[in-house]
């Protein structure tokens, strides 16, 4: 055996002894996996290297292996097999649309955009990283989505990041010992996501940021991208006798057990014992990694590859393993470039360095790959060969040093099992005395989960390889709009509509919070005109191993099942991240359970999109959706500090409905701008778009549809009830539009015009502020220039 | 030991210099009032590198000649504050040095020199040491990848 690799007595060990290993590695195991891990070994009548042991561990790891949403999970006296197809798969499995063409198979999810243009996507996060090193781990979600993208033979054209941090005035002396300060986290995160992305040549098109305490120890970065390729471009066909390439940065001891200690709960310790879990970004590699890459996919009738994957989280251990798993691995160890010596050989397995991937190449094919990367600047390496054995063996100087069978690695982890407790909310309306309607009006206006984040948007360059149509700043004002437009193909108009849905704070009720982040994403898609949509979920929740969040956890899908479900919206891909946890004092503080949903349109003649910018003088403002007694969980409330009030519902029938008729609406050219009411209701939604126009509004809240009828006017103002947009509509075309709204709740609610936004109940004025005055107060928060 | 040469460069007088900027910010954010001003500089610590071409580095290369300025060995800061020079880990990641390393080859400078990238920080004004690597941790450096040594400088 090679002096460099331990061997672990793991036959002999007792539980005690178990636990010590699972701890002195870091392995995040079970005690019912290490103990099925010691039955593979004495049957084998061995005991595993060092090298064996990591492999498993990372294998089997809640990041690589989903064991929650794949395991077993009692809810309600039931057994559920599997979260993930019970509810989410299960969605597209039923819908069985043709246009999905890959879905939850690989990196990334793949759909048809026209002919033979597909659009591939994914969405990841990068929570733990960021909250040790927030430059690095931002930076590194985006390099690791991009090349998830890439992975799967796509180009990477746009990219979307959604972020959760905690107050940004949280007091100093309060932050719990290693935690850093909510905004040193936010700027360092902002800056790592612009530098990776505006480098790499990708726009960063569509997002959302929100603040919260609960995430003042573990801040949250999903990090997507969405790709083009033609569907001859995926490839994954890796044949025995192929040639294992690793190409791009060289590996060092960066990211070591990233993705074990992705599922650990962070504590004060972290910042000692995690050292090596972060990693730093270097984009300039990766761009010169995937122009060669992309040179290899053109450079015949088909790549000059047979499969391709990304080195993430897991390293090589996870990329070979996983892509090699139906055919087999012979790896050369001493073959991979380090970027200094010193490694041991179980470090350079699993070292999660950046920009790295895998491909596997024909030997006949090797010569022209090889010069391809050489001159692109990148470096490539042949460290193995594709076997057919079904086994995993990893030499080192010629010294074997693994051999797992790759059915027993992928196939061998027992289930888990999870149990949950749910206890429904308990949801009543709540009338409160507002006093001053004008104050609360600007709280909830300056409300960093409202201002504008144009600070922030700036900073991305979202034009870069000139095909965004529709941007994310709109009008003279800088509004921001809902949903971005790629238009990626140059003979065609056709168009990807990109949008997000995200509502942490309705947390309480995770199924209406996780209907409510559906529709809210549809909706932004929708609000510019996109169609055939396709969501992906990423959920990030805290220890599933808490009855109380697993049960909160299976109400999310099983309320994306059947919402997605009556919407036809397909899942196409997905992500969880569990383990939002902060060890302080002994207590475990769990982040809100948050339900990231990215919502994927198309959109057929992107001249048609309407931004959410007020265009003319004299237009009338027409509301579709009725607005109910829903304000739990609103920015309202939030700005008041009040709990309790009943969290927005959804009849996603309904909604389907009056949303074909809103792109029918926008396609036919009826509608000058269109904006969704999701944060701070209508107040917000009009502030905006009168902000974004420069161009005020009169409003009559009578006017707005109402369930009850009767209901205080502060309610009817901030409402967050879903399924609603409001539109601009051409004064010419009214009657037009009219005739298309049959049978769908909309409601003439007021007209454009002036410099001063004015809401009145029938004609007694009830609040005015000029246009000037709304986006001083809308973009102070912010004002960090 | 091969000799080792720090190079640190900063923004011309009148220029901004935003890394600076928003470090004093963070400081005010922080509730330490008694500094006035900081002032940051690109660090690079470069071994077995003759004077010749460590000079042509810094102007070819490391400096942007309308903005900024470059001092060799002598940190280019007066006036009564502290000086916090921060550096990575051994074993975190230096992309930037691996672009110094790389790009050095198209100034057709030998690329057997040895570079690591920091940044140093000057903090115009007075602070107690134990404010002061309060500041550091909460502001300047992550401990968990980064060394950091500080000095009063005069």
């Amino acid at each position: 055996m090679d002096s460099s690799v331990e061997v672990i007595p793991i036959r002999k060990m007792g539980e005690k002894e178990l636990i010590e290993l699972n701890e002195r590695w870091m392995l995040a195991l079970s005690l019912e996996e290490l103990k099925a891990i010691q039955q593979y070994y004495k049957e084998l009548g061995r005991d595993p290297t060092d090298v064996e042991i990591n492999t498993i561990s990372q294998t089997w790891s809640e990041h690589c292996s989903h064991k929650t949403f794949k395991g077993e999970v009692i809810y309600d006296g039931r057994k559920i097999d599997s979260i993930l197809k019970t509810y989410i798969m299960k969605v597209t499995e039923e819908l069985n649309l043709p246009w999905c063409k890959l879905v939850f198979r690989d990196n990334a999810g793949i759909i048809e955009f026209e002919g033979e243009w597909c659009i591939a996507v994914k969405v990841e996060t990068h929570n733990h990283p960021t909250a040790l090193d927030p430059y690095g781990g931002a930076g590194t979600g985006s390099g690791g989505v991009f090349r998830d993208v890439m992975g799967v033979g796509a180009k990477p054209i746009a990219a979307t990041d959604v972020l959760f941090f905690g107050p940004l005035d949280y007091p100093v002396d309060m932050l719990p010992e290693g935690v850093l300060h909510p905004k040193r986290v936010m700027k360092g995160a902002v800056a790592g996501i612009r530098d990776y992305g505006n480098k790499m040549g990708i726009p960063t098109v569509n997002g959302a940021i929100g603040f919260d305490k609960g995430y003042v120890c573990n801040p949250l970065v999903y990090a997507g991208c969405i790709g083009l390729m033609r569907w001859t471009h995926y490839i994954k066909s890796p044949k025995p006798g192929d040639l294992i390439v690793l190409a791009g940065g060289r590996t060092g001891r960066d990211g070591i057990h990233g993705v074990t200690f992705a599922s650990l709960e962070l504590t004060p310790e972290s910042e000692i014992v995690s050292a090596t879990a972060v990693q730093i970004g270097d984009p300039i590699t990766e761009k010169k990694l995937f122009d060669a890459l992309l040179r290899l996919r053109d450079k015949d009738d088909k790549p000059l590859y047979t499969a391709i994957t990304d080195c993430g989280g897991g390293g090589l251990s996870s990329a070979i393993g996983e892509l090699l798993s139906s055919t087999g691995a012979e790896v050369w160890l001493e073959k991979i470039p380090l970027k200094y010596r010193g490694l041991k050989p179980w470090e350079i397995w699993i070292s999660e360095s950046q920009e790295r991937m895998i491909i596997t190449v024909p030997p006949k094919n090797l010569e022209k790959a090889l010069k391809i990367f050489e001159v692109e600047g990148c470096e490539a390496t042949v460290i193995g060969r594709v076997t057919q054995d079904g086994r995993l063996r990893i030499t080192h100087h010629g010294k074997l040093i693994c051999d797992l069978d790759m059915h027993f690695l992928h196939r061998g982890r027992p289930k888990v099992k999870r149990h949950t407790i749910y206890h429904p909310s308990s949801e009543k309306p709540i009338n409160l005395e507002i006093k001053n309607l004008r104050d609360v009006f600007i709280k909830v206006l300056s409300d960093p989960n409202v201002a504008s984040k144009e600070w922030i948007v700036r900073q991305y360059d979202h034009e870069v390889q000139g095909n965004t149509v529709l941007k994310p700043l709109h009008g003279p004002g800088y509004g921001h709009g809902d949903a971005a437009i790629i238009k990626p193909l140059e003979e065609s108009w056709r168009g990807i509509v990109i949008s997000c849905g995200v509502n942490p704070r309705y947390h309480k009720n995770p199924y209406k919070m996780a209907q409510s982040a559906i529709d809210e994403a549809i909706r932004n898609n929708v609000a510019v005109g996109g169609w055939r949509i396709s969501l992906l979920d990423n959920f990030s929740w805290g220890s599933p191993e808490k009855p109380e969040l697993m049960g909160a956890l299976v109400e999310a899908c099983r309320a994306c099942y059947e919402t997605a479900k009556a919407f036809s919206t397909p899942f196409i891909s997905g992500k969880d991240s569990l383990y939002n946890e902060y060890i302080v004092e002994g207590r475990s503080i769990s982040i809100p359970s948050t339900l990231l949903i990215t919502a994927l349109g198309i959109i057929g003649d992107v001249r048609k999109a309407v931004s959410m910018d007020l265009k003319r003088e004299g237009s009338p403002l027409y509301l579709v959706g009725e607005t109910r007694d829903e304000l739990g969980g609103s920015i309202l409330h939030r700005v008041l500090d009040v709990k309790g009030g009943v969290i927005p519902a959804l009849n996603p029938q309904k909604a389907r409905k009056r949303y074909h008729r809103i792109v029918k609406a926008i396609e036919s050219g009826f509608v000058l701008s269109s904006h969704d009411l999701s944060e701070g209701g209508l107040g917000v939604c009009i502030s905006e778009m009168c902000i974004g126009g420069v161009i005020g509004a009169e409003i009559h809240l009578n006017r707005v549809l109402r369930e009850p009828t009767y209901m205080p006017w502060y309610k009817v103002l901030f409402s967050e009830s879903n399924s609603r947009i409001l539109l601009e509509i051409d004064a010419d075309k009214e009657d037009d539009f009219l005739s298309l709204m049959e049978d769908v709740p909309v409601s003439k609610i007021g007209i454009t015009g002036g410099r001063s936004l004015l809401f009145k109940v029938e004609e007694n004025p009830l609040l005015e502020m000029s246009v000037e005055e709304l986006g001083r107060i809308w973009k102070e928060p912010f004002n960090w220039w | 030991m091969p000799p080792e040469h720090k190079i640190y460069v900063t923004y011309r007088e009148g220029a901004r210099d935003p890394q600076g900027l928003l470090k004093y910010r963070e400081m005010m954010d922080l509730g330490v009032s008694s500094i006035s001003e900081v002032k940051s500089a690109s660090t690079y610590r470069i071994r077995n590198i003759t004077m010749d071409a460590l000079k042509k580095l810094c102007k070819e290369l490391l400096v942007d000649p309308i903005l900024q300025k470059y001092a060799i060995d002598i940190p280019p800061f007066r006036g009564g504050g502290w000086l916090v020079e921060v550096w990575l880990k051994p074993g975190v990641a230096d992309p930037v040095s691996e672009t110094i390393k790389d790009a050095a080859r198209f100034l057709d400078l030998s690329p057997t020199f040895t570079v690591s990238s920091g940044m140093t920080y000057f903090l115009v004004g007075e602070l107690t040491e134990n404010t002061l690597k309060w500041v550091i941790r909460k502001s300047l450096a992550n401990p968990i990848i980064h060394t950091y040594e500080y000095r009063w400088l005069e």
